[in-house]
């Protein structure tokens, strides 16, 4: 296994020359539609969010708005939980490699709670799931551009029943624990309907978040036929963050890709949402 | 929270106004999502 994963978006999802990187971040965050135009509200007892992984042209300025509630020097890691758009690997994989590289440098591993997840046998190092997925890789400029150091923990999250989410939970906020740590899911919400339905979809999600109960976010989710392609990482990040107590979640922002790009009936939608410690 | 829903935003269409001089990306519908 090499020790370095190499980004496999760039050019793709976000710009590959540094320099562009950087301005179309500094876009984002300055983006007064979409983004937090220019306010870096920044917040101790943020904990966790949710935040979207389209091209940044589609999604970058929504995903900002949580980027910048955080603190540069507070986390040491950070838990990624990644959509698995492939379905290949294992149901809770953690990227092996020792480094993810972006145009804007290296990101650490944190090998030593890797491992100590792997030992629980619920998760499983591989990285087969890791291949073709975006989820996470997006996050890392944005991580990259607002925190000072910081290790990550890359996780896809592709089956499970709430029981086993249940587990999962439990193992990451017993092995991870909550000091200096932020748990980040990475999901869009509905995909491919019209704006009615979006709209109507994505509230209900949303809400169902809101809610802090992966029981109710799993069940409206199915219910309502709602295609939110990474409901099982939100749902985990909900179970792990009920495990440390009472918090509160916080819509920041929601639009859809036809308010950026008209697609008829194309849509998908997305959400920047804040988790804070009560 | 529903102020934040885009239609009560007034998020009504195609306006990406302040996006950089390059306009729509290529691949835009392969980065949807």
């Amino acid at each position: 296994m090499a020790r370095i994963r190499a980004p496999q978006f760039s050019g793709k999802f976000y710009p590959s020359a540094k320099k562009e990187l950087q301005a179309e971040i500094s876009r984002c965050f300055s983006d007064k539609k979409f983004g937090p135009g220019g306010r870096f509200e920044q917040s101790d007892s943020v904990i966790g969010g949710i935040v979207p992984h389209a091209g940044y042209f589609y999604s970058g300025a929504c995903a900002a708005n949580f980027y910048s509630l955080l603190p540069k020097d507070k986390f040491r890691t950070i838990v990624l939980l990644g959509t698995n758009h492939t379905g290949k690997g294992a149901s809770l994989s953690i990227g092996p490699w020792e480094f993810w590289e972006t145009p804007l440098g290296k990101v650490p591993l944190n090998v030593q709670l890797a491992e100590r997840l792997s030992d629980s046998e619920l998760f499983r190092q591989e990285p087969l799931s890791h291949f073709g997925e975006h989820s996470i890789e997006v996050q890392l400029p944005f991580l990259q551009t607002v925190l000072d150091r910081f290790s990550i923990l890359p996780i896809t999250v592709s089956a499970g029943s709430l029981g086993s989410l249940e587990r999962a939970g439990k193992a990451l906020a017993e092995i991870v624990g909550r000091k200096k740590t932020l748990f980040i899911a990475s999901s869009d919400f509905n995909h491919y309907e019209g704006r009615p339905e979006t709209e109507r979809k994505d509230f209900f999600a949303i809400e169902s978040a809101l809610s802090l109960s992966p029981e109710k976010l799993l069940k409206n989710i199915s219910e309502k036929d709602i295609s939110m392609c990474g409901v099982l990482p939100s749902a985990l990040l909900l179970q792990t963050l009920s495990e440390f107590g009472e918090s509160r979640g916080e819509l920041l922002k929601h639009h859809i890709s036809g308010d950026v790009l008209a697609s008829g009936n194309g849509n998908v939608g997305y959400a920047s949402i804040a988790f804070f410690r009560k | 929270m529903r102020a934040l829903l885009s239609s009560e935003n007034n998020y009504k269409g195609n306006y990406y106004q302040n996006y950089s001089e390059k306009g729509e990306p290529e691949n835009a519908p392969e980065i949807l999502a």
